[in-house]
């Protein structure tokens, strides 16, 4: 046992730690700044006053237990952009066949997620070979998809318009029917200062909307702000996550937990660290996607895939890059198992042999505090949900 | 070979420039040039390369993945009062060397000091309170759970125990040590000390010989029984930190 993990109650909440106060203040600057602005200085489409408006800056309010994220310079937030933003996730008219937005296969309700379908189906009829990703705290995020093709929110927005097997769309077709709208072209003239509908606004439209998707506020994140209280099941559960797999003798320094943090760390709020990994879901001779070694070519990095963030997880079946688990407890028993070895997987899943022989109360423990990272006030927050028709209202 | 000129390098001698700018003439010119430190990764004198078949002090066939490391309070030392570079500085030596920057005052000094780690204040705070770009940021991968601060290195890689194997490597080896007694003194003394001029750059470079990791005076690593460490077991946790710390020499 480290000495420190000593040290949490199983049931007494953690005092609100300083940066809550911090963030707290940063809530009160932001709503601050939000009430002194004029709510609507253009007057409309072709009006004169574009030359001179001045989008309304956002105050990005960073969650207690949360590090600060990079913003891009070149995107800040605005009220105006953010707006834009979620009419653009939602509209249909950047698919090919105008019939598919982002939130087809990323529907709020479940965490942004392709509820239930181990592949989405495009515009066209056909599946893809992996599926949705959750959607949430993806300002924090180093890179995007799972096989982390995407840098940046900015370039990832971007590329399932014009998939084959998505949207299927050509950015010059999708600009010229968001031109022909009557309210897109104020709606970017006002989140940007000035007239035009280009690729480059679009892109930055969306991933300030995309950036304001926070998840914070599950019951396990009011446990730890001393907010609320969860199960002692599911405490017991956290815990597990937080030490390390196996037993002494065989394995030194083993703690019978579930060994998930290496890879779904809680420190700093995110539960991923959102590196590429192996862990261990097939031998190499069943390895037919390669993930991050498709994109790369380097044998190290075959069959490596994103970490997804346990948060909302109960929210987001089915698991894994290819969706091959429709519950957790298959999730649970897979990493029980130890996973396959091969030249590539992790080294952090060190139990392939023999397995971390978690007992059927441990998993129900897991399975339990996996249950309090649920945050409806996410999935259900109105400011993520379809808007409708764009309008200048 | 890349090396990597570490943000938190350029904003110091960015921040002296324009300090330096801000002194009237009555103060005087200001004597500044920069030190430069470049950590190198190697295997035995040879440049690391990582996914590349070594043999370790056993002669057992080992790969290295992955290699992170902090430096806690380095410092330049001289004949007046040390100067402070950094609280803590972190390494990805994954794509080789790493250069850190300061601007430090010109003379002659004798060494740059520092340890292998975080310093205790800092590792145990509120990784939240280090955003994107700090070196304690989450999205590094160092930092161990909620509880338990930060790793101070991260070596990880694979091996076999049989020496005439030709399978592919699948044993993982992991040694994440950490926690206040692998916070390990370092000393990088040139010979010929460290003469900083006004406006030149001075360099030192230290070799991380990545081989010695398994064994020092300190003591041999089995990786037959000595594959994991995760700050569980104190003893392997400060043998490895030891290693670390006695692998590393200025050229």
């Amino acid at each position: 046992m480290n000495d420190r993990s000593t040290k949490w109650s199983l049931v007494e909440p953690r005092p609100v730690p300083r940066a809550l106060f911090f963030c707290l203040a940063l809530v009160v600057l932001s709503s601050c700044v939000r009430e002194d602005k004029d709510p609507d200085p253009l007057p409309g489409p072709g009006g004169g006053g574009v030359g001179t408006y001045t989008p309304t800056p956002y105050t990005f309010v960073v969650p207690p237990g949360f590090p600060a994220p990079a913003i891009p310079a070149d995107n800040p937030f605005t009220v105006e952009g953010i707006e834009l933003g979620r009419f653009l996730f939602y509209e249909e008219r950047l698919s090919g066949d105008n019939t598919q937005s982002c939130a087809s296969c990323h529907g709020a309700a479940f965490a942004f997620t392709d509820h239930g379908n181990r592949f989405s189906t495009g515009i066209d009829g056909i599946q893809g070979t992996r599926n949705a990703m959750p959607m949430q705290n993806l300002a924090w995020e180093p890179r995007y998809f799972w096989d982390g093709r995407a840098m940046t929110l900015e370039e990832q927005v971007l590329m399932p318009v014009v998939d084959p097997i998505e949207m299927h769309e050509q950015w010059p077709d999708a600009i010229a029917k968001l031109e022909a709208d009557e309210a897109y072209p104020t709606l970017y003239a006002r989140a940007f200062g000035t007239p035009g509908i280009s690729v480059d606004r679009t892109a930055k439209a969306m991933a300030q909307f995309l950036r304001t998707m926070v998840s914070w506020n599950s019951p396990f994140d009011k446990f730890m702000r001393g907010e609320g209280t969860l199960p002692i099941d599911a405490q017991l559960g956290f815990q597990l996550t937080t030490l390390e797999g196996g037993f002494p003798p065989d394995v030194l320094g083993g703690q019978g937990g579930a060994d998930c943090f290496h890879c779904h760390p809680s420190g700093g709020g995110r539960f991923t660290d959102g590196i590429l990994r192996n862990n261990g879901l097939d031998p190499e001779s069943l390895w037919d996607d390669l993930g991050l070694g498709a994109l790369t070519g380097q044998p190290q990095d075959r069959a490596k895939f994103k970490t997804p963030s346990l948060r909302n997880v109960a929210l987001t079946a089915p698991y894994m890059h290819d969706g091959r688990f429709q519950t957790l407890d298959e999730v649970i028993e897979h990493y029980n198992s130890g996973g396959h070895p091969s030249p590539t997987i992790d080294p952090n899943m060190k139990f392939t042999t023999g397995g971390l022989q978690l007992t059927p109360a441990k998993k129900a423990q897991l399975i339990a505090f996996l249950n309090t990272l649920t945050d409806m006030e996410f999935v259900n927050n109105p400011a993520f949900q379809d808007p409708g028709p764009p309008t200048l209202d | 070979m890349v090396e990597h000129m570490q943000h938190m390098g350029w904003v110091a001698v960015a921040a002296m420039v324009l300090a330096s700018c801000g002194k009237g003439p009555a103060e005087g010119p200001a004597q500044a040039g920069v030190l430069r430190l470049v950590v190198v990764p190697e295997w035995q004198g040879e440049p690391l390369q990582f996914f590349t078949e070594y043999r370790e002090h056993m002669d057992r066939r080992v790969t290295v993945e992955l290699l992170k490391m902090y430096f806690g309070e380095l410092q330049l030392e001289g004949a007046g009062e040390p100067q402070a570079l950094n609280d803590v500085v972190y390494m990805d030596l994954s794509d080789g060397p790493v250069a850190f920057h300061w601007a430090v005052d010109a003379g002659s000094h004798t060494a740059i000091t520092g340890h292998l780690g975080v310093p205790e204040a800092m590792n145990y705070a509120d990784p939240s309170l280090y955003g994107a770009g700090h070196p304690l940021n989450v999205n590094n991968g160092t930092y161990w759970t909620w509880a338990t601060g930060y790793r101070f290195a991260m070596f990880e890689g694979r091996y076999d125990l049989d020496p005439a194997s030709t399978a592919p490597l699948v044993n993982a080896f992991v040694f994440h040590p950490g926690r206040e007694f692998c916070y390990l003194p370092l000393t990088f003394a040139p010979s010929g000390g460290v003469t900083v001029e006004p406006g030149d750059t001075t360099e030192v470079r230290v070799v991380v010989d990545v081989e010695k990791f398994f064994h020092s005076s300190a003591g041999q690593i089995d990786l037959a029984t000595e594959n994991q460490d995760h700050g569980g077991v104190p003893a392997l946790a400060l043998k490895m930190a030891t290693n670390i710390q006695l692998s590393m020499s200025v050229e």
